[in-house]
């Protein structure tokens, strides 16, 4: 049984309800230690088929072992995917940060035309997807059917082939980066700029100029994307949100939340830089939609803006799975295309 | 009742009270077997508006799922293709160099390149955009920036025009006017001087286009 099958969570229930039963049945048999243990066995019980449900919400632990295992050595990503007539492959490869100190499992969707005769000899366009928090590589894969999204566009003719990556971005799964290099901390920023991108051009098909590299991310990972474009315009060309804030959750260390690490701030004092965004919301999502909003409105040339705003959906996976293939199309579109060149490794 | 109301987050508070307080006061009546029945029932029943009542709480708080709608997930993805490509089979207009197989890709979006050149050069620059794949080219020779405006603002009508990636190649003498224009207009892909031949600075400019792609979905 999977850790996010509807199963396990009806099996939590079923639990909650045996413990409930034990509870009253023994209550009148039991002294205080018996009827103590039994109480909080139920609390466990249910505390720990909420946590079973808003885990299948968000992936954050995509297998049991998960459980146990940090994103250093995750578990296989492609599990369960199965590859499409005429889709794209999904691999699971470690890649080792030399610049960052961080090694992290990472998820390579390689399309159908990477494998043909004539993308054989080609370097493709490069997509990097961030994934919110609490989540995971697999909140992409299975929840948001990522793989689903990429075939159906490229097969279509709305996405060039492209090669997408689906770095984590921490090593510690309850750990919020917002990929930034955290003070005294784990260095994301420098691993999902520097090291996977040494990775990719060393393994894989890819180009290595800017103008072929792009960002997206959901929640905090469309925070992500629009920060490490704008920090980094000399490694992405493009980025685009889905219901990203303007402003890192947490705490860096430096203050740099307040300042480089805002969006916001940035847009406000620093020269723009050469960048398409794309940035997508809800009008009903408080947060995001303020926070979309202020990018928008503060962007000034050579900074390119499309906004998409969405009259509801919330802050969940329904959206983003409706807002998924219109960013990755858009994506695409801001990309450069392939070019004939050498083999990888 | 709005699923992020402070009514229902109230309603769902109030009935976890009840259930709690009901648990309590039934908790040791009637005899052995029935003191286990409603025992368990109402406990479940605790359970259940206590764990709805923090799930709406905290739903508030995010905005996970603002309203009935979007917790029911409205499962099929309303993704319309807006202003859909009805095939586009126009010839290109005059001067407009266009790719190998433009006509067979009728709902197809090229990327542009548009050429500043001296008018001596026009044909030499058209003969080595003919070679070029998957994108249009242009050129003239501008007295102005509105003269390059004009041109790129008419582009749609003369041929299949993608909305996003263009490029400038230009001459030397036209370097300075080709850096304005970028600086004005952030749509700007690329600019690339011809130094060494039309050719080499056209192919270098295609690299670094988007490919040719179908009018993208929108949300």
């Amino acid at each position: 049984m999977t850790i996010d099958s509807p199963a396990t969570v009806a099996l939590g229930a079923a639990a909650v309800l045996l413990a409930t039963l034990a509870l009253a049945f023994f209550w009148d048999r039991r002294g205080v230690f018996g009827r103590t243990v039994l109480a909080a066995l139920v609390v466990v019980m249910l505390a720990a088929t909420c946590a079973v449900q808003i885990n299948r919400l968000t992936v954050a632990y995509p297998s049991w072992s998960a459980l146990v295992d940090e994103p250093a050595r995750g578990a296989s990503l492609s599990a369960g995917v199965a590859r499409r007539p005429g889709g794209g492959r999904l691999l699971t490869v470690t890649v080792p940060g030399r610049a960052s100190g961080l090694t992290l499992t990472m998820g390579v969707y390689l399309p159908a035309a990477y494998d043909s005769p004539a993308g054989a000899n080609r370097r493709f366009p490069v997509i990097e997807v961030f994934h919110g928090f609490p989540g995971s590589p697999s909140t992409w894969i299975r929840r948001l059917d990522v793989v689903r999204h990429l075939d159906s566009e490229m097969a279509a003719g709305r996405m060039a082939p492209t090669v997408v990556l689906f770095p984590y971005q921490t090593p510690r799964r309850m750990l919020d980066t917002e990929c930034t290099d955290l003070v005294g901390g784990p260095r994301t920023e420098t691993f999902l700029t520097t090291d996977v991108a040494a990775y990719a051009v060393q393994h894989l098909r890819v180009r290595a100029d800017a103008a072929a590299w792009g960002l997206i991310g959901y929640s905090s990972g469309g925070f992500c994307a629009m920060n490490l474009a704008l920090r980094h315009p000399e490694r992405y060309a493009a980025a685009a949100s889905l219901s990203g804030d303007s402003r890192p959750a947490i705490t860096i260390g430096d203050g740099s939340e307040h300042t480089t690490n805002n969006v916001a701030w940035r847009l406000r004092h620093l020269p723009p830089p050469r960048v398409a965004l794309y940035v997508a919301w809800a009008a009903d999502d408080t947060e995001s939609r303020d926070g979309s909003r202020d990018v928008v409105r503060l962007a000034r040339p050579p900074l390119n803006v499309t906004a998409v705003e969405l009259p509801r959906g919330g802050h969940s996976p329904t959206l983003w799975r409706r807002m998924a293939s219109p960013a990755f199309d858009w994506l695409s579109g801001h990309l450069a295309r392939s070019i004939p060149g050498g083999s990888a490794s | 009742m709005s699923l992020t109301g402070i009514p229902l987050i109230v309603l769902a508070a109030g009935l976890s009270v009840v259930a709690l307080v009901a648990t309590v006061r039934t908790w040791s009546r009637g005899g052995r077997r029935r003191r286990v029945f409603t025992r368990t029932v109402a406990l479940v029943c605790a359970e259940v508006l206590v764990v709805v009542t923090v799930g709406l709480i905290e739903n508030r708080n995010q905005t996970f799922y603002p309203s009935w709608g979007d917790l029911a997930g409205d499962r099929t993805e309303k993704v319309a293709v807006v202003s859909s490509p009805a095939p586009d089979d126009r010839r290109p207009g005059a001067g407009v160099v266009v790719p190998a197989g433009y006509a067979e890709r009728p709902q197809v979006s090229f990327p542009v390149i548009v050429v500043l050149c001296r008018s001596a050069e026009v044909e030499e620059v058209r003969a080595a955009a003919r070679q070029l794949p998957d994108v249009v080219t242009v050129a003239l020779t501008p007295r102005t920036a509105t003269d390059v405006d004009q041109l790129v603002d008419r582009l749609p009508r003369l041929a299949r025009v993608a909305a996003h990636g263009r490029a400038l190649v230009t001459d030397r003498p036209h370097r300075d006017l080709a850096q304005r224009l970028a600086t004005a207009d952030p749509a700007l892909t690329t600019v690339v001087t011809a130094e060494h031949g039309w050719g080499a600075a056209l192919a270098e400019a295609a690299d670094r286009l988007p490919a040719p792609l179908v009018t993208p979905v929108r949300p």
